[in-house]
């Protein structure tokens, strides 16, 4: 019962320090809010996303229409709202997915060193060279447009910085003589690599998944914006903030921009505010 | 049951691979740990004492090998493994380590994850060798920081190394070393990075436990004084290889080695009127250009032109092993 309690208290105290940056909290209450408004679309407006009413187009924000409608009369909240769902979900898919691969790889090339290191190193080099955004066109193009394709996309392209960070870490890390000191205690090598020596490497990893997710979402919208994310008729924040394409949108509806712009930037904002505090809050050296 | 001798190590030589020249660290060492006893490895920094430790964990560095020699540890069964042919990472290997030998470093600073809370770390040991529920491995950890005295053991099993001190940590690392009741523990220079009063509490504590658990000790340390209190047989070691093997009574009272005679020398008494420690003179010859012939030579008050060659282990009593072609004379005037 007794160490129920004390396991408690270590994360009490790693919530606390958390909890001590204000500007983490705040910005944990703004991705909340995001999130669960996307999660709970249908409960907070009664318009269809995707439903086109030719006589409602491009009205200003009102009572009935929050945020306006759009060129083709659909309600730009709701868009905003359904289209959340799944910009948030790219970010975070992408982002988690790109570390995933990447701490696994580097954790391996790094602890074991030797042929497959540098066959790893090389894979990577080779993936980093070539420009990303044509390496992402070129595989969307491949591929088609489409919200799992752009999964594959983000975490074919975006593995190698986690992975050579990982590496780098964890090829110090190796030398440590609590490293030996668990070989001498007979505990596996998989558990060593992703038990011992991982989560001394996180803190970066952490940062770095929080600062990539934000970048996922700005490239959705990027490719989006395009024509190469997701499909226009599927709303995300990209999608909708594909109208400020045409000049009198910039020019006279600034609502159709402003709005996807903001949510953007607010979750951008708040997952980099958040990873900084949970960097903070988990070394626990600190 | 006493006597047994639970690791045997037969000629060890093992060798670091240094920009493709082979150096050998350890170069024939023999000797044997017999069950519920302790075996003090003495000798200064570079003689090969962690290396021999390590080339019976199997955990040397990627260059360093075993080339020849045997390293056979009975089980409890009676079973014999030579050690020397198990693979490094193999499972037969994984066993052993923690299990059926364990081991303590020198410096308990570094040696715990600073990530985990010391209980899960205590914990993790016990259940990759035996097959417990966490609740149960937790509860062992905190029986093991309570018999290792540490105040309010159940409360500090989530604290982090870095609330602990040195002495604590160190007890911490016995306690995960201890935690499967290993049959050897080696203790590479386990007081060396704590300070003196701190040293006698850690040494009080692993006699007890060595008592209560009968577990053999393997000790490595440069402390003559730490032996004579702890060892039940001492073997002194320089430039790789033993040059004094004996019981501690035999070898403290009538050291037949120079080496070892001006090792105890420099050991200082309380109460001494000399101005300056006897010092032996010279320094350690390089590993790269290993003198041919006895290594002690050069520095040797009794060297002769016989030292030219590698002298052999002759017997001086029953047990009483030395390494020196003068030993006699050695004895007469030391």
């Amino acid at each position: 019962m007794k160490n129920k309690k004390s396991r408690n208290t270590q994360g009490m105290r790693q919530w606390k320090k958390f909890k001590r940056n204000k500007m983490a909290v705040i910005a944990l209450i703004v991705l909340g809010i995001l999130i669960f408004a996307s999660a709970f679309a249908p409960l907070l407006t009664s318009y269809d996303p995707e439903a086109i009413s030719l006589t409602e187009r491009t009205l200003a924000p009102s009572k009935t229409h929050l945020l306006g409608t759009d060129k083709v009369g659909r309600d730009v909240f709701t868009r905003l709202l359904y289209g959340g769902r799944i910009s948030i979900l790219i970010g975070l898919t992408g982002a988690l997915g790109g570390a995933i691969i990447g701490a696994a790889l580097g954790c391996l090339g790094g602890y074991f060193g030797g042929l497959l290191d540098r066959f790893l190193l090389r894979l990577s080099e080779l993936f980093t060279t070539f420009p990303q955004t044509i390496l992402v066109l070129i595989l969307v193009a491949f591929m088609g447009q489409g919200v799992w394709n752009l999964f594959i996309v983000f975490w074919c392209t975006g593995w190698m910085g986690t992975y050579r960070m990982t590496r780098a870490k964890i090829l110090s890390l190796r030398e440590e003589t609590y490293v030996l000191a668990c070989q001498a205690f007979g505990i596996s090598n998989r558990s060593i690599m992703f038990r011992h020596i991982l989560p001394n490497a996180a803190g970066p990893v952490i940062v770095n998944i929080t600062l990539s997710t934000a970048g996922y979402v700005l490239q959705e919208s990027a490719l989006s914006f395009l024509g190469l994310g997701v499909p226009s008729s599927t709303p995300t924040w990209g999608n909708i903030f594909n109208a400020a394409k045409a000049l009198d949108v910039v020019q006279a509806y600034p609502w159709l921009w402003l709005a996807p712009g903001i949510a953007i930037s607010l979750f951008v904002l708040s997952v980099n505010i958040i990873g900084d505090g949970l960097r903070d809050a988990l070394d626990p050296n600190q | 049951m006493k006597d047994d001798i639970i690791l045997q190590v037969e000629n060890l030589h093992t060798g670091f691979l240094v920009d493709n020249v082979p150096l050998e660290a350890v170069s024939g060492v023999s000797f044997s740990l017999k069950a519920g006893r302790v075996l003090g490895v003495v000798g200064e920094s570079g003689c090969g004492k962690s290396v021999t430790a390590h080339s019976i964990m199997q955990l040397l560095p990627k260059y360093g090998r075993i080339t020849e020699g045997s390293i056979t540890y009975t089980r409890a069964t009676g079973e014999k493994i030579e050690i020397q042919k198990l693979r490094r990472t193999g499972n037969q290997m994984r066993q052993i380590r923690g299990k059926e030998i364990s081991m303590i470093f020198q410096d308990p600073m570094s040696s715990l994850n600073p990530v985990y809370p010391i209980g899960d770390q205590i914990a993790e040991n016990i259940r990759e060798h035996e097959k417990v529920t966490k609740r149960e491995a937790l509860d062992r950890a905190r029986k093991l920081l309570e018999d290792l005295e540490i105040p309010s053991a159940a409360e500090r099993l989530g604290d982090y190394p870095h609330q602990f001190s040195g002495g604590m940590k160190q007890r911490v690392m016995i306690a995960i070393a201890m935690a499967c009741n290993p049959r050897i523990l080696i203790a590479d220079e386990p007081t060396t990075a704590l300070d003196v009063t701190i040293q006698a509490q850690i040494i009080a504590l692993m006699k007890k436990l060595q008592r209560e658990h009968g577990t053999s000790i393997m000790m490595i340390t440069h402390n003559m004084g730490l032996v004579a209190e702890m060892a039940d047989e001492i073997a002194v070691m320089y430039m790789g290889r033993i040059v004094e093997y004996g019981s501690i009574r035999q070898v403290m009272k009538s050291p037949a080695h120079p080496y070892t005679q001006g090792l105890l020398k420099a050991v200082p008494v309380l109460g001494m009127k000399k101005d300056r420690l006897y010092s032996i003179k010279g320094s350690t010859p390089s590993l790269v250009d290993r003198p041919a012939g006895c290594e002690f030579a050069s520095r040797c008050e009794y060297a002769t032109e016989a030292c030219r060659q590698v002298p052999r282990a002759v017997e001086v009593e029953p047990g009483h092993q030395v390494r020196c072609w003068n030993y006699k004379e050695a004895t007469d005037n030391g």
